[in-house]
């Protein structure tokens, strides 16, 4: 089953006049374990695309997908609920709740899905997984900008969702922590299979990448998958004709 | 953890903001509790000071007697029959008999005319306590002790007890009269409608004075519960006929408890106020919080908390705050209420400095005054601060819901 199909998606803000097609007939398919890459300029439509698949927005026309199940007509709490299940999110200024241990905003994850297992033992596990064994109990202004984004792969991660959105997750980090924080991303790709969705700039993730989206006034521009990514960015790029065909 | 945690969390942040605003909250429960705390012992102390001071819990005294002003006629005075005493035996927990008349009072060229009470030193205690009576010199017990006066007359003749003073009236039958008695002792009993102009003596040198050949113009009983005071001034009404009227102490305390029922009402507008204010606080403080958190709120619906879910938390930050507030609020009134119910506040100074001669003659009650302790009260007070609290945190709350996920992450 794929994870999501995004199938001729418009998304289309205000009217008349003021009308901004931020996507215009979109088409993607995600199969599970992707780590993909959607680039584009500033205005590209990038977001709002995430904001789709993400289930944070409906489409003005056409379908999104997931799992097998058409989100783009769920109400406000079904698309919560499906957020809450089986999707995570990366942010660029990491967004923790800075009142809440590390360990607490991971197990806010599993409260909020409803988890009915040990929450505090699969948190910290998480946790141990990204490295923060020794730093659970501190809050998030206790801890480095990378640590912080540890806590936040960690928290879309605990919960074994499907699909992890990551909004230029390196933007706010420095080179070497950004690197590390990839590597831990990609590390949990590899290791629990989940897709990451990733909207960037930064070269070090698309090199990491096994395919990149280019988003182009809300139309795709380019869709290349490659054989085999690597960390030092020797690309084997071929296009994928399905994928293309939008753009 | 999550919905209650947080909140609390969430609140600390800026505690400086929310002590301010649990303040309002302390101070509007506060005065709940001791406003009508107050409210409640000035009603009692009036309630008290009309049972224990003139009337007991049923008095019976002639028909059409006047009961304000220094008039009391002699024309009605009336004896017990048999069978009216023999209902009060078996159906009060106390009775005595009085005598009341206004005689002319005279010290050297100095003379008053003052309300005397004649009173049975056998069973007048009984009905009417002396337990906040202060007196100088003693109580007489006999014709020949003497009178015993109220402060405010001994100090209007300015007489001490072992002076002599005397009572000038017109006895029964209408001659003039006069007895010379000493002063045994001079008290203060806390209630004003005492202390200013009534002078107590014994019922035997009362009939002496006015003749009255053993008829009396009060009797005055007590029940098991004052609450029974209806049906049996009824009984006895039927029982003594209509040359008698009986009346209950809720009947003779109601002019002084509409004026309690008006300070409960401006309280109730102070309470409101103070809960407004409160409301203002706390709907401030909750919305800087919203529009502050907005990108936290974005990311937790985007987590996959629903809109109502951030209401939710948002109401939860007002209830907590409501909570601490009015536990702060109650503990505080409970333990004040608490004090002030045992030890009592003594008022008399106010009262003397009031005026008490003019102006709480015909209305007695006990210058202590005990507040009303009610677990009821404090309860309630702490259910006002809670709702009020919570309620108005509805509106930051619904502003933060508001907000779409997708705007909120990335503000």
């Amino acid at each position: 089953m794929k994870i999501c199909e995004v199938e001729s998606v418009c998304k289309i803000y205000g009217r008349g006049a003021a009308e901004v097609r931020a996507l215009d007939d979109v088409s993607l398919v995600f199969e599970p374990g992707e780590f993909t890459v959607i680039s584009g300029p500033s205005g590209s439509g990038k977001t709002t695309l995430l904001n789709m698949v993400g289930c944070l927005d409906t489409p003005t026309s056409g379908r999104v997908v997931l799992e097998g199940k058409d989100v783009s007509t769920l109400g406000e709490r079904a698309l919560a609920h499906v957020r809450a299940k089986r999707i995570g999110f990366i942010f660029q200024s990491f967004n923790l709740v800075p009142v809440l241990s590390a360990l607490e905003n991971v197990e806010t994850a599993l409260h909020l899905a409803r988890f009915s297992g040990n929450r505090r033992k699969t948190a910290a596990e998480m946790l141990d997984a990204v490295g923060l064994r020794d730093q659970m109990r501190r809050r998030p202004t206790q801890l480095s900008g990378g640590q912080q984004q540890r806590i936040a792969v960690a928290r879309a991660l605990v919960k074994h969702p499907g699909l992890v959105i990551a909004d230029e997750p390196t933007a706010n980090l420095d080179s070497k922590t950004g690197t590390q924080i990839l590597d831990v991303m990609r590390q949990m790709n590899e290791s629990f299979g989940v897709t990451f969705l990733f909207s960037t700039h930064d070269p070090r993730v698309m090199e990491r990448a096994r395919r990149i989206v280019s988003l182009h006034d809300g139309r795709i521009a380019e869709d290349r998958t490659r054989e085999k990514p690597s960390a030092a960015g020797e690309v084997a790029l071929t296009s994928d004709a399905s994928n293309e065909s939008n753009a | 953890m999550f919905f209650f945690k947080l909140p609390f969390l969430n609140l600390l942040r800026h505690y400086g903001r929310t002590s301010l605003s649990l303040v309002s909250i302390i101070l509007g429960v506060l005065v709940i509790i001791l406003g009508r705390g107050t409210i409640t012992g000035l009603r009692e102390s009036v309630i008290r000071g009309e049972i224990d001071g003139m009337t007991g819990h049923v008095s019976v005294l002639p028909a059409d007697y006047p009961t304000s002003g220094l008039l009391h006629p002699l024309d009605g005075l009336y004896s017990l029959p048999p069978a009216a005493e023999q209902w009060l035996h078996a159906n009060a927990v106390a009775w005595t008999r009085r005598l009341f008349f206004a005689p002319r009072l005279v010290s050297g060229i100095d003379a008053i005319r003052v309300r005397a009470i004649a009173f049975d030193p056998a069973t007048d205690a009984d009905v009417f306590p002396r337990r906040d009576w202060r007196v100088e010199g003693r109580i007489p017990e006999t014709a020949g002790d003497g009178v015993l006066l109220s402060r405010g007359i001994a100090r209007t003749l300015s007489v001490q007890p072992g002076d002599m003073v005397v009572l000038e009236t017109r006895t029964v039958a209408g001659a003039m009269n006069a007895l010379q008695m000493p002063v045994a002792g001079i008290v203060s009993t806390g209630n004003p409608a005492i202390d200013s102009i009534i002078l107590f003596l014994p019922l035997s040198a009362g009939e002496d004075l006015l003749r009255t050949d053993g008829a009396i113009s009060h009797v005055s009983l007590l029940l098991g519960r004052r609450t029974d005071a209806d049906a049996a001034a009824q009984q006895l009404q039927e029982l003594l006929g209509e040359a008698v009227q009986t009346t209950t102490w809720e009947k003779e305390a109601a002019p002084g408890l509409e004026a309690q029922d008006l300070r409960q009402r401006f309280l109730d507008i102070l309470v409101v106020a103070l809960l407004v204010m409160a409301a203002a606080g706390i709907a401030n403080t909750v919305l800087m919080a919203a529009y502050e958190r907005i990108r936290e709120v974005g990311t937790l619906r985007a987590m996959g908390l629903t809109r109502r879910g951030v209401a939710g938390l948002f109401m939860a930050e007002g209830f907590v705050m409501g909570l601490i507030g009015s536990l702060i609020g109650a503990m505080l009134g409970a333990w004040l209420t608490f004090k002030y119910s045992i030890e009592g506040i003594d008022m008399t100074a106010l009262v003397e400095e009031m005026g008490s001669g003019e102006m709480f003659q015909d209305i007695p009650f006990s210058s202590m005054l005990y507040f009303g302790f009610s677990g009821r009260t404090i309860l309630l007070a702490i259910a006002v601060g809670m709702i009020v609290a919570t309620i108005s945190s509805l509106y930051p709350a619904m502003i933060a819901a508001r907000k779409e996920p997708a705007d909120a992450v990335r503000s």
